[in-house]
């Protein structure tokens, strides 16, 4: 019973497989003529839902009392059907630092920061906005933070 | 009169029986050995039309979502046609799958054009490409396009 049962499943596992065929005969008139289709599958993005790039400033330079500076990226995605792009931005610290430990608040705001749902095939751009107020608290000198961006693709 | 007509039904199958044929002879005076040679031929009667053959393809190619590389795919052809017949095969398509309004360019290449002769088995194949600029510029989706396989006896 187990042969037969494994025979049974290895003949079905086996017609899984075949690629459906036609034929054309001399009975179909002369010429004869028929068609086959060929198609697009994305089988082998559903795990991953597709593509996207996400490109950013790598160093943005604020000169000394600038109180706002806009920044953009650009996102552009191929993704399947189904799939969405969500980005963020987040500054790592709250404020930017300087080799001897003095500290530059600032903040970052904008509707860049957190973008969500973004669809299968767009190329659009996002700001960001950087405030800084506290220029006459700190020495003059050379403040940085990292902004981190982060994408996510959501699959369901 | 049974009788008669019993004899003349009997000739009468016999006669329905009977293949005529030509006969030939061999005798003493043909040597020695003697040799005669009787003819053994084919009989294309009842063939109707040119012959027959058969063209078998794929019903579906199938090409995975940003490959470049050239999906093939085998038709069998198999001719039994009469002496002096050839089976013209070609697969031909506009090179356009479509979505909804949406194209997606590709090409048709390898054996789209094969002639076959009067008695013949042979594997071809076609191939369909699409270029990564191709894939760059559509939105993920199902995209699909025909081929028409034509075959006629020439």
């Amino acid at each position: 019973m187990k042969k037969v049962i494994s025979v049974l499943m290895a003949v079905a596992m086996l017609a899984a497989l075949m690629v459906p065929a036609f034929a054309l005969t001399e009975a179909d008139g002369n010429p004869a003529s028929d068609t086959a289709e060929v198609k697009t599958n994305y089988d082998n993005l559903e795990a991953t839902g597709g593509y996207y790039t996400v490109t950013y400033p790598a160093e943005t330079t604020i000169a000394w009392g600038t109180v706002d500076t806009t920044i953009q990226y650009n996102v552009t995605t191929q993704l399947i059907p189904t799939a969405t792009l969500n980005v963020t931005v987040k500054q790592d610290n709250a404020a930017m630092a300087s080799a001897t430990g003095k500290q530059l608040p600032y903040t970052l705001s904008g509707a860049g920061t957190n973008v969500t749902g973004i669809g299968p095939f767009v190329d659009t751009d996002y700001e960001l906005n950087i405030n800084v107020t506290a220029w006459g608290d700190v020495p003059v000198d050379s403040y940085s933070d990292t902004l981190t961006f982060e994408a996510t693709i959501v699959n369901p | 009169m049974k009788k008669v007509i019993s004899v003349l039904l009997a000739v009468m199958m016999l006669a329905a029986l009977m293949i005529p044929a030509f006969a030939a002879t061999l005798d003493q005076t043909g040597g020695n050995p003697a040799t005669g040679g009787a003819t053994v031929k084919t009989d294309t009667s009842a063939v109707t039309g040119d012959g027959a053959y058969t063209v078998t393809y794929d019903a579906e190619i199938s090409v995975p979502w940003n490959s470049t590389a050239a999906v093939s795919s085998n038709y069998t052809v198999e001719t039994h046609l009469k002496t002096g017949k050839q089976l013209l095969v070609t697969a031909t398509s506009d090179g356009i799958m479509t979505y909804n309004a949406l194209e997606l360019p590709y090409t048709l290449g390898g054996d789209t054009a094969y002639t076959a002769g009067a008695a013949e088995t042979a594997t071809k194949a076609i191939t369909v490409t699409v270029a990564q600029s191709a894939w760059d510029e559509a939105p993920i989706a199902e995209y699909t396009d025909t081929i028409t396989y034509t075959a006629e006896i020439v």
